[in-house]
Parts: C-alpha cells; sequence; structure tokens
C-alpha cells in the first residue's frame, strides 16, 4: 500500500465510520480486500482529504487543488505539473503519472473509465468523466480485518483533528443513520423487472455479434447491457455499506464525490505493479453459480475446468494479456504462471489466468498502463476491432463501468481492479451493467441468464433500499409495498 | 539477427515478438501493415519478415493493410514466416482463395498431421495447437508452388511451404500451442541457413 500509516487509531473505529468523517473533508476512495486472500491482498484502506483531484474529459487532463498543507508539513507543497505539461502527456496514464511523482508521501486513488483515449467523436456516458482520481496523503489503513487501523497524515495540524474526529466517530458507534441498520432482503422476489432488457432483445444483439464471430472478425466479444434504478443520492452510503456487508468481493470498492459515487464489487483483478516492477494480471473469463454444497462446488468447478467452451474464452483472454504485457515486459520474462484457475466468490465461480511479467528498463507504469487499455476481459479480442464492433452492437457509452479502479504511488506501485459488479450513482439512478465474452459456442439463452446472476446481488441489494425509503422519497415512482 | 514483425492490429503479435525474441536474443521490432512504405522497409531488409495474425479476411484492405503488396516485393528477397491471417494474404498474394471455415476455431485446440517438413523438423506427429480463425485456404485454390505441410485432423491447411515463405494457420505463441518454441526456432534456421529460397 502506498501511504506509511503510522498514527495510531481507536480499533474499534469501522471503515465506513473512517469514510463518514473523511467525507467532510471532500471527496473519498474506500478500497477494501472483502475477501482476504494472499492473491488479493488483505487491506482496507479509507483515502480521503484530498490534496488535489485529477480528471480527464476528453483529451482534456486537468489538475484541481483542493487543500494546501500548513506550514510546517515535512514534506511541504507538492510540486504539481502545470497545465501546459499535462496537455502534453503522451497518454492521460502518463498525465496522472506526472501527478503522482509530484506526491512522494502520497498517491493517486480512482478510476480510468472505458471511453478514456477514444476519439472526441465517440459518445460519453453523461455526467462521468473519462477518469478521476483523488491525490492524497491522507488514509485510514487497516492491514488485515483484525488489525487496529492507523492514520497516514502529511500535515501535523489537519493529522490531529482527524484523529479526534475518527476518536469520535469510533466512540458513537454509528456511521450513519442509513447505513446503521439496513432492512433484511426480501426472500425469493426477483430484482429484475419488465423494463430490464429481455432475452428476446438479447438475442438480436447476440445474432450480430456471432455474424462477426462467423466473418472472422473476432474470436470472442464481451457484450454488455445496462440496467437502471432509482437511487436517491442520500441512499447511496446505504448501498455501499449493505454491499460491503452481503456481497464481499476481493476489489470491494466505493468512490464519492460530491456530484458522483461508485460502488463495487469487483472480484477482478486488472494489473497490480510492485515496487520491483513485477507485474501481475488476473484476467478472468468463464463464469458458474457457486452452489452452496462443497461437493457440489467441487463438481461445478471441474466442468468448468473440463469446458471447451470456457477454456477457449478463458485462454484467449489469456493469451491477449500476455500480449499487453509482452508490449512493455523484459524479454522472456511473461509468462502463464497459473492458467485457467478456478476461484470461489460469493455468488460465482470465476476461471481466471494469471500472467506475470517484469516491466523493461525505460518502461514506467504508464506505459503499462496505456498498452494493456481497457482490459481485454471486458472487450474480446483481438482488442482493437473488438471496441470497434462492440460500439456499434452496444446502444450506449460505458463510462467507468470496464474500465479501472485502484491506486497508484510514484515509486510505480499500483493496484487496479477491473470495474465490475459496480453501480454508478449519479443523477437520483444507479446503473448497473453486466455482460459476458460471446465465443462460438455460446448460446443467447446461457448468455443471458450469466449475465443476470452477475447483476442479481447488486439489483437485489437496490430493491431493498428502494424498500426502506420512505414513500415519496425516490424518484421513479416512489416506494413499493 | 533482425526480425520484422508485420502488425494487422492484433493482439497476439507481442507475443510473437517474445517467441522470436527469446530465441534470437533480440525483440522483432513492430511495424503497422496499415500504411506501411514497403519500399522503405526493404531498402534495410530484415534478416526475417513476420507477416503476422489479425482479424478479417485477407482480401480486405481494411484487415490486409499493405502486406499483399509486401509479400509480392519481399518474396525471394527476405525469407517470409507468416501466422494465421499471415498464411491467408499468402495464399492470396499467390492467387489462392481464403472461404469460410466449416467451423469457426476459436480458442480451440487441434491435433496436426504433419509431414515433417522444415517447418516441423524434430516435432512430433500428432502435436496439439491453438487455432484461431474463421477462415481457412481453399486447397483446391491452391496454385502448385504452395506445398500443404500440415492439414488439422478434419484435413483443412493448417502449414504451407513455398518458395522463399512458409507459413501456419494456428497460432505457435500461444499458452494452447504445443512446441512452438521448436517451430520458431526451425523458422529462424531455416531463414539462417542461406538456403531459404
Amino acid at each position: 500500500m502506498p501511504l506509511r500509516c503510522t498514527l495510531p487509531l481507536p480499533a474499534a473505529l469501522t471503515p465506513p465510520q473512517a469514510a463518514a468523517v473523511l467525507r467532510r473533508h471532500g471527496a473519498i476512495v474506500v478500497l477494501e480486500s472483502g475477501r482476504p486472500s494472499a492473491a488479493h491482498g488483505e487491506r482496507t484502506v479509507v483515502a480521503g482529504a484530498p490534496l488535489a483531484e485529477f480528471e480527464v474529459r476528453g483529451s482534456t487532463a486537468a489538475l484541481h487543488a483542493r487543500r494546501v498543507r500548513a506550514t510546517g508539513s515535512a514534506a511541504g507543497e507538492p510540486r504539481w505539473p502545470g497545465s501546459a505539461e499535462l496537455a502534453t502527456a503522451a497518454t492521460p496514464f502518463h498525465a496522472l503519472e506526472r501527478c503522482v511523482q509530484a506526491l512522494p508521501d502520497g498517491a493517486a486513488f480512482g478510476w480510468f473509465g472505458y471511453e478514456l483515449g477514444a476519439p472526441p467523436a465517440i459518445a460519453r456516458l453523461d455526467p462521468w468523466p473519462d477518469a478521476w482520481f483523488l491525490l492524497t496523503d491522507v488514509a485510514v489503513e487497516w492491514e488485515r480485518p483484525s488489525a487496529a487501523p492507523r492514520l497516514a497524515c502529511g500535515d501535523p495540524r489537519l493529522a490531529a483533528t482527524l484523529q479526534e474526529e475518527l476518536a469520535a466517530a469510533a466512540a458513537t458507534g454509528t456511521a450513519s443513520p442509513a447505513g446503521a441498520r439496513p432492512p433484511p432482503a426480501a426472500a425469493d422476489a426477483s430484482p429484475f423487472r419488465r423494463e430490464d432488457l429481455d432475452l428476446a432483445r438479447y438475442g438480436e444483439r447476440f445474432a450480430l455479434a456471432r455474424a462477426a464471430l462467423a466473418a472472422g472478425e473476432s474470436y470472442q466479444l464481451c457484450y454488455t447491457y445496462p440496467l437502471e434504478r432509482p437511487l436517491p443520492a442520500e441512499c447511496i452510503t446505504a448501498l455501499w455499506e449493505r454491499l460491503r456487508r452481503d456481497h464481499p468481493a476481493p476489489f470491494s470498492a466505493f468512490v464519492a464525490t460530491d456530484e458522483r459515487a461508485l460502488v463495487s464489487c469487483s472480484p477482478e483483478r486488472f494489473v497490480r505493479v510492485g515496487p520491483d516492477r513485477r507485474v501481475e494480471a488476473r484476467p478472468m473469463k468463464g463464469t458458474a453459480p457457486r452452489p452452496p454444497d462443497a461437493a457440489q462446488r467441487a463438481l461445478v468447478a471441474q466442468a468448468l475446468r473440463d469446458s471447451e467452451k470456457v477454456l477457449a474464452e478463458n485462454l484467449m483472454i489469456a493469451d491477449l494479456l500476455r500480449n499487453d504485457l509482452g508490449r512493455v515486459c523484459r524479454l522472456g520474462s511473461v509468462r502463464a504462471s497459473q492458467p485457467a484457475l478456478v476461484e470461489e466468490h460469493a455468488t460465482l465461480l470465476q476461471v481466471v489466468s494469471v500472467i506475470e511479467g517484469e516491466l523493461a528498463a525505460g518502461r514506467t507504469t504508464a506505459d503499462l498502463l496505456a498498452s494493456a487499455f481497457p482490459p481485454g476481459s471486458m472487450t474480446g479480442a483481438p482488442k482493437v476491432r473488438a471496441v470497434e464492433l462492440l460500439r456499434e452492437l452496444e446502444a450506449e457509452p460505458r463510462g467507468p463501468y470496464s474500465g479501472v479502479l485502484g491506486w497508484w504511488a510514484d515509486d510505480g506501485s499500483c493496484d487496479w481492479s477491473v470495474v465490475i459488479r459496480t453501480a454508478l450513482c449519479a443523477g437520483g439512478r444507479a446503473r448497473v451493467s453486466v455482460g459476458g465474452g460471446l465465443v462460438w459456442d455460446s448460446t443467447a439463452a446461457a448468455e443471458w441468464e450469466e449475465s443476470r446472476a452477475k447483476a442479481a446481488p447488486l439489483l437485489a441489494a437496490l430493491a431493498a433500499i428502494e424498500r426502506a425509503t420512505p414513500a415519496g422519497g425516490t424518484a421513479d415512482g416512489g416506494a413499493r409495498p | 539477427m533482425r526480425i520484422v514483425l508485420v502488425d494487422h492490429h492484433d493482439s497476439f503479435a507481442w507475443n510473437l515478438v517474445h517467441l522470436f525474441g527469446g530465441i534470437v536474443g533480440r525483440a522483432p521490432d513492430v511495424v503497422q501493415s496499415a500504411g506501411l512504405d514497403v519500399a522503405a522497409l526493404l531498402r534495410r531488409p530484415p534478416e526475417l519478415l513476420l507477416i503476422g495474425p489479425g482479424p478479417g479476411h485477407p482480401a480486405d484492405p481494411r484487415a490486409a493493410g499493405r502486406s499483399l503488396d509486401l509479400i509480392a516485393a519481399a518474396r525471394g528477397r527476405v525469407p517470409l514466416f507468416g501466422v494465421c491471417l499471415g498464411l491467408q494474404l499468402m495464399v492470396v498474394a499467390s492467387g489462392g482463395c481464403v472461404v469460410a471455415a466449416a467451423q469457426p476455431m476459436h480458442g480451440k485446440r487441434s491435433r496436426l498431421r504433419h509431414a515433417g517438413t522444415r517447418l516441423f523438423a524434430g516435432m512430433r506427429s500428432d502435436v496439439a495447437v491453438m487455432r484461431y480463425h474463421s477462415l481457412v485456404a481453399a486447397r483446391a485454390t491452391l496454385p502448385s508452388a504452395i506445398e500443404v505441410v500440415a492439414e488439422s485432423d478434419a484435413g483443412e491447411v493448417m502449414a504451407i511451404e513455398q518458395e522463399g515463405a512458409c507459413a501456419v494457420q494456428f497460432h505457435p505463441e500461444s499458452i494452447g500451442s504445443e512446441g512452438g518454441e521448436q517451430l520458431a526456432g526451425n523458422v529462424v534456421r531455416w531463414a539462417r541457413s542461406g538456403r531459404w529460397e
């Protein structure tokens, strides 16, 4: 993790309490290993009190100063790059890299959206920018779920204030009224609604995708579509608290600003770079529902490993990630250390491949991101043509969905999840997009079902919050009986 | 050894870079076929030219870029090795046809039947290889100068050799292919032999 968190905090402090406190000081980003493991990490970080926010819209990257450190801070003021310096960066990744390098005692936390770097003529998802990050030296960190939290803060005066506020929050015992006691989910009720994309309309898109596969234009197309539900701004925190409790994911995340929020339950790592310049990607392709019974789970896992269709879907993207890493990694360093590994998550079994490499001399993290973005598991292969075809197949831009979310420190180390199983919250609505890799052996009915299985936990949480909201308190018809 | 790889906006090209770069100890240079200056490339000819994979039909200029002209100009001057679309481009450049295969093979493996010629020297006869293609060379349309040296269990063209050129329909650089390094090593030995014409 990028920040050195050394200031003690009360052991009783919870991530939602820390998030509520830091939210009073501006935008926040919470990154949490909801299912701690050696592969995915076990830290929780609540970053906030931004010194600056970085935003990309179209071809323009901008940095907005947000906080000035008190005089006497050990590190002094960051020497941020000027707008001319940002404008001359080769890519938005390189622009952010310059900002990150100006903050040796901090890091950037945020996301790059799917349309980042696309030509200006390509539509964007309103009201989302192409990328958004906060740059800060303030974070609360739990090294493990059971460890006592600690605070990092480069400004002694602010540190004293935050320690006081965080201690007070820990003492009161509640985080926020909306999140204190989430109502139980209604059993058996389907979270899907009539207005959601139905199988007939899905089938039309599927047929078009399959025609492109038959013509040799692509080998796999990750076709996705959005589902929308009402979500008043004051319920966004409750959605995050419910999902982190009921649906913990290896890359749980919460990004909240005054205008927008992003609540993610992603199970997938895009790439991680260590301080030693070693790179790891974990592309995920291949999904099955997770049976509650262990013996049945073993059977389903074996069926995934034996499926020619699942292996095709997964190994194709593993080959693609080898390519994307290979562009910037030392000759001979790229290897698929664990091809087609079955992982167990909260409600699904997923097939991942682990691809490793080492950045070549002269190559940086920004070069890697520029080479490998957007994540191949969300495009299909070959990537350039797949992205073009998907723009024709999909009715709307993806926005932050299918992009990447994580942190980035000045030594080049970083860790990114793929933005999937994520609610994009803005303007009183929550948008949950889902999809899957379509290959020649795919069938429309099975792919449609798989996409719905991916959406179900988020839609169920949204439905529960809608039920709990007082009548008339929501857009779109108010609460249900 | 200086190798140039001609890419067609593919997502596996850099796996070929690492495969061949690992054998010769130097990463091949990668150039895009679209907009390629063929004359400039051949003014300083590489010692091996790889015609890489890519999406689409080899007779479609959007897919082929400048590769048909490049193959016509380079064959006989530089040893050529094609992969996937690269094989199909060589077939079209020699007057053969590329058609829809009976079944698209995307990320699937087949066992090869090969003749043990220069490409397959030292390789097991039933080696399993990864395939990413919907289209295939129409065998009956191939000129006599092109020899089919490997086929799939269904009889589809999996490798060809002709004067100054050889190519495979499958992907030796894939993690799903057996014998990729052996095959790439055979290509390098052939290109270095001085008898590659």
